[in-house]
């Protein structure tokens, strides 16, 4: 018995926990629907009218730039997260099987990376030079940049659990070292590539600094667009919310449609079994 | 094999996305703050203006904290977009970048904004002043003030703690301070702060550093007037967080008698509760303690208009500031936000609000701000260059700094930034 | 050894070390010798070295030591909440059932927000007069709870710690959670026959077996602590009158002020900071991994 009360006390506590998660996210949606006097109100009870304003969504899509700046996240954060998969689990995998010095620096520039703050104006000077300044390329390879410390981290302790054994067996079956790394090597790396999948997409998705000075505003993605929204004078919180849902949206609905790769990828990636 | 199809479809998409981008003809590039455009009446009016032109914008709207790095960034390297809507003053704009720009409406520009529409180094006209010639001040309920029997203008500090007393007595919060925002504190001294400083050659002497700010005893006294309405016991309880939504509701609904705004505020007012504008007005603010100091903040336009003079639609953005000041176009900004035009004889009127005809008419009694400037400095702003985090050092007196502390880290900030601009003396 | 080299090729590393030094070693080296010159925005072309000023000016800026403290607050408080936080959830839902994977799910969905985001929601929470906190807290009698979280000086930082660990501890909840998942279920029968209790089998099978686990969130924790920039750019800007103001703000407002060659003197001085503080915990895990 006492083992039955315990067990559900545990649960309304871990209920009301996932409650402190899913409020603020019900307080942000509910209050897209409402007008803008009572949105400013913050409740968490629908509408007093029971009208849901679909238009503030319609207002925020027309004014906003919502779907160049989805489109616009799209691209660069796809694009980026796919080079860094490229470059890193390559650079990894030879970090991580390379007992040099020189890997080992190598690998402590990265660490550093993850240290570093932001040097935005000498970085700005290189796109310039580059004339990769507001390009989509120049700021893919920026993201891909800033992504790469901490994903290069995490294939080198991943590719440390796989046995080298594997490595000779494949070369004395007579693969190149090319073969070798993306026949045999990247898909043992799978896990830890679905971890810096999810990292380095939200990663970029999210980022506001860096889109703000390395392009213009027709290569902005979402969440700078709240700023449209969001200024000092006047806040219509209905429109700044319905505009924080649709720069969420896109992330949660894949997250929950594929949660359970996620989390099993995330989690397999991130300690070795 | 199943990577390369990645990166082939991975380069396809980063062509798809350059082309679509480069095929879009007739669209201008618009860089705003986020404060500004947070605000009806420039994006009504602008959009109002690309629509009579039929082309596009695309608006790049910045943070406000990061607007002017990114202008000045963008500006050194001769990156900007191509029309910038800006409230900053030219001096602290990357000016040389901005395109010279002509119009009819150009000669009519008044007096008073006139002067800081011009690049300071070749004369040419860089800006366009959009919106309204600006009057801060002291936002009063007529209701409240008449049952507790205040009337306006008061004309000194101890008369207005006075009054405070009296409305306090009715059970109304006397004065609202709305902190938690950084840039509203700052206009108590905005409007009062003046002449404090054209003081003799003091501006002079601060200027060059041979004087600083927390040495002179009618600057800290000022500020402190200011820090110490804490304590009189007349400000909101929640004046640390309240926000100037919070404020604007309060002295339109009579729950505050005297609230200190911009007149940005009225239209702001106008639109949310249309009943009650007609119950709010707007007068001086007197923080200073001599009725000889009593001045009428009006001042330039500060929302203008400039172009980029790299920008590869020139011609298109220079059409597009000739067609913002048209009839059409200012009167789709002047309904939504009324106020004292910034031109002379444009052919066509435009709604003023009450608030600008009370200040007018206050003007009459009271010296005006730019009266002051031009009195003493050929009307040159010449202390805009040491704004030095003003707000931020006015906004931290109301999280319990003293006024002489406030005023020494406002000193030490402006100094940073003349040091900066090679300021001579610093 | 050198038929082992052989395999793994050098030029492997090459499309990551390309793309790293040309966008970050070469910035970041420039950026660092700048902070010896008095590179401004409105002297843009006309860089002039000043010496060690910007670090003197630095050093006697009492707004620094604030930040200095704040961060190091912030990254201690934040480490210690989301790791011990983040290992009683993983304990909490460990076991495989409809309710726990609901709960990994929602727990981990914060951290899909753009941080930005996050603070302006939490601004809204935190609004002392509307925000559903207080009015939560006023609305089950304890009103002397309610504060003005994000605008009193002796509560902002805590707030901010907290939204940080909600947005936050569902990662280090799901590094834990895997944790524990790779260990093999042999060990908890041998300790159940040993008579342990819950507890004990916790503190003797579990965390020793964890220590990469918290390894890894140390690290993100940490460096994640003292790099704190949005969470509180989004919510006080280091504001009320500098109490929350922390390194990367700091850095951030001189930046924004146009001063790139102090900003770059306040990164150099930043980045020594963390390292050190990072070198001095990482030395100390590394014993502890080895112990284990």
């Amino acid at each position: 018995m006492a083992g039955r009360r315990k067990f559900i006390i545990a649960r309304v506590l871990l209920f009301i926990v996932s409650l402190v998660y899913i409020i603020p996210v019900w307080m942000v949606l509910i209050n897209s629907f409402k007008v803008t006097a009572e949105a400013n109100m913050m409740g968490i009870s629908l509408p007093s009218d029971m009208v849901f304003h679909f238009e503030n969504y319609r207002e925020v899509i027309r004014t906003g730039g919502i779907i160049r700046g989805f489109i616009n996240g799209i691209i660069e954060s796809l694009l980026s997260v796919i080079l860094i998969i490229i470059a890193a689990s390559a650079a990894g995998f030879v970090i991580a099987r390379r007992n040099s010095r020189l890997s080992n620096a190598v690998f402590m520039l990265f660490i550093m990376g993850l240290i570093v703050p932001v040097a935005y104006i000498p970085t700005y000077l290189v796109l310039d030079r580059l004339h990769l300044l507001d390009t989509y390329t120049g700021i893919i390879l920026i993201f891909t940049t800033y992504g790469l410390p901490q994903s290069v981290f995490l294939y080198v302790q991943f590719a440390k659990t796989i046995p080298r054994e594997l490595d000779e067996a494949a070369i004395l079956d007579g693969c190149s070292t090319m073969q070798l790394f993306t026949r045999v090597i990247f898909p043992l790396l799978r896990p830890t590539t679905a971890t810096v999948f999810v990292l380095s997409f939200v990663g970029a998705w999210n980022d506001v600094m860096i889109p703000m000075f390395f392009v213009n505003g027709n290569k902005w993605a979402l969440p700078l667009t709240v700023y449209n929204f969001y200024g000092g004078y006047m806040k219509s919180w209905n429109l700044v919310f319905a505009d924080i849902m649709l720069t969420i949206a896109p992330l949660i609905v894949v997250y929950l449609l594929a949660q359970r790769q996620i989390v099993s990828g995330m989690t397999a990636g991130a300690v070795k079994g | 094999m199943k990577m390369k199809k990645w990166v082939l479809g991975a380069l396809g998409l980063m062509c798809t996305g350059l082309f679509a981008t480069a095929a879009c003809a007739e669209t201008l590039t618009v860089m705003i703050g986020s404060e500004d455009s947070g605000g009806v009446a420039v994006k009504a009016a602008m959009d109002k203006a690309a629509e009579i032109m039929g082309i596009d914008l695309e608006y790049s709207v910045f943070p406000t904290d990061q607007f002017l790095n990114v202008l000045n960034t963008k500006g050194a390297t001769g990156n900007l977009d191509d029309v910038i809507f800006t409230s900053y003053s030219l001096s602290d704009l990357p000016y040389n970048e901005f395109a010279e720009l002509s119009g009819d409406w150009q000669e009519k520009i008044t007096d008073t904004t006139r002067q800081f529409t011009v690049n300071p180094e070749t004369g040419e006209t860089v800006f366009a002043p959009f919106g309204p010639e600006s009057n801060f001040g002291l936002a009063y309920n007529k209701k409240v003030l008449e049952n507790a029997g205040v009337t306006v203008p008061i004309v000194n500090y101890s008369d207005f703690l006075e009054a405070c007393e009296k409305i306090k007595e009715t059970g109304v919060t006397p004065l609202y301070v709305s902190a938690q925002e950084n840039w509203t504190p700052q206009i108590l001294l905005l409007t009062s702060f003046t002449t404090t400083l054209m003081k003799d050659d003091l501006v002079d002497q601060l200027t060059t550093n041979q004087v600083k700010p927390q040495d002179v005893e009618g600057i800290v006294k000022i500020w402190d007037n200011v820090c110490k309405l804490q304590d009189a016991g007349i400000l909101n309880e929640d004046y640390r967080s309240a926000t100037h939504d919070m404020g604007k509701k309060a002295v339109a609904n009579g729950e505050a008698a005297f609230y200190c705004v911009t007149d940005g505020a009225y239209g702001e007012i106008m639109n949310e509760y249309p009943d009650l504008i007609d119950d709010v007005g707007l007068t001086i603010c007197p923080m200073w303690d001599n009725e000889e100091d009593a001045f009428v903040m009006a001042n330039r336009s500060c929302r203008c208009l400039a172009v980029a003079k790299n920008s590869k639609n020139l011609d298109l953005a220079k059409e597009f500031v000739n067609t913002c000041i048209t009839e059409e176009v200012m009167t789709t900004y002047y309904e939504l936000s009324p106020g004292a035009v910034p031109y002379r004889d444009l052919g066509f009127s435009l709604p003023m609000s009450s608030w600008n005809e009370e200040m007018t008419a206050l003007s009459e009694t009271f010296p005006t701000y730019g009266d002051w400037c031009n009195a003493l400095y050929d009307g040159k702003p010449k202390m805009n260059p040491f704004f030095g985090d003003f707000d931020l050092r006015v906004q931290s007196m109301f999280s319990g700094k003293t006024a002489e502390e406030a005023v020494t880290e406002w000193y030490t900030k402006y100094a940073e930034d003349a040091k900066a601009k090679r300021v001579e003396g610093f | 050894m050198k038929k082992k080299k052989s395999i793994y090729a050098w030029w492997l590393l090459l499309p990551a070390i390309l793309i790293y030094a040309i966008f970050f070693i070469i910035p970041n080296v420039a950026g660092m010798a700048l902070g010896f010159t008095d590179w401004n925005v409105y002297f843009f072309d006309d860089i002039r070295f000043n010496g060690l000023e910007n670090f003197a000016r630095l050093f006697g800026e009492k707004t620094f030591w604030i930040a200095v403290k704040n961060t190091f607050y912030f990254a201690i408080m934040t480490v210690v909440l989301k790791n011990v936080l983040g290992f009683l959830l993983a304990l909490a839902v460990r076991r495989e059932s409809r309710f726990n994977s609901y709960l990994r799910t929602v727990i981990f969905l914060p951290i899909m927000i753009s941080s930005i985001v996050v603070c302006i929601i939490f601004v809204s929470i935190y609004n002392p007069s509307t925000g559903i906190l207080n009015q939560f807290l006023n609305g089950i009698g304890l009103h002397a709870l309610a504060k003005s979280w994000l605008v009193d000086e002796r509560y902002a930082m805590n707030a901010i710690v907290a939204m940080e660990v909600w947005q936050w501890a569902g990662l280090n909840m799901l590094i834990f959670y895997s944790g524990m998942q790779a260990i093999p279920s042999e060990y908890y029968e041998a300790a159940k026959i040993d008579g342990a209790s819950y507890w004990q089998e916790v503190r003797y099978v579990m965390l020793p077996l964890m220590v990469q686990s918290f390894t890894i969130t140390f690290i993100f924790s940490i460096i994640s602590g003292l790099k704190v920039f949005s969470q509180v750019y989004g919510t006080t800007n280091g504001g009320p009158a500098d109490s929350t103001q922390v390194m990367a703000t700091f850095l951030y407002r001189s930046f924004s002020h146009g001063h790139y060659g102090y900003s770059a003197a306040v990164g150099f001085v930043f980045m020594v900071l963390i390292m050190l503080f990072s070198a001095i915990v990482f030395g100390i895990l590394r014993k502890k991994e080895v112990e284990y």
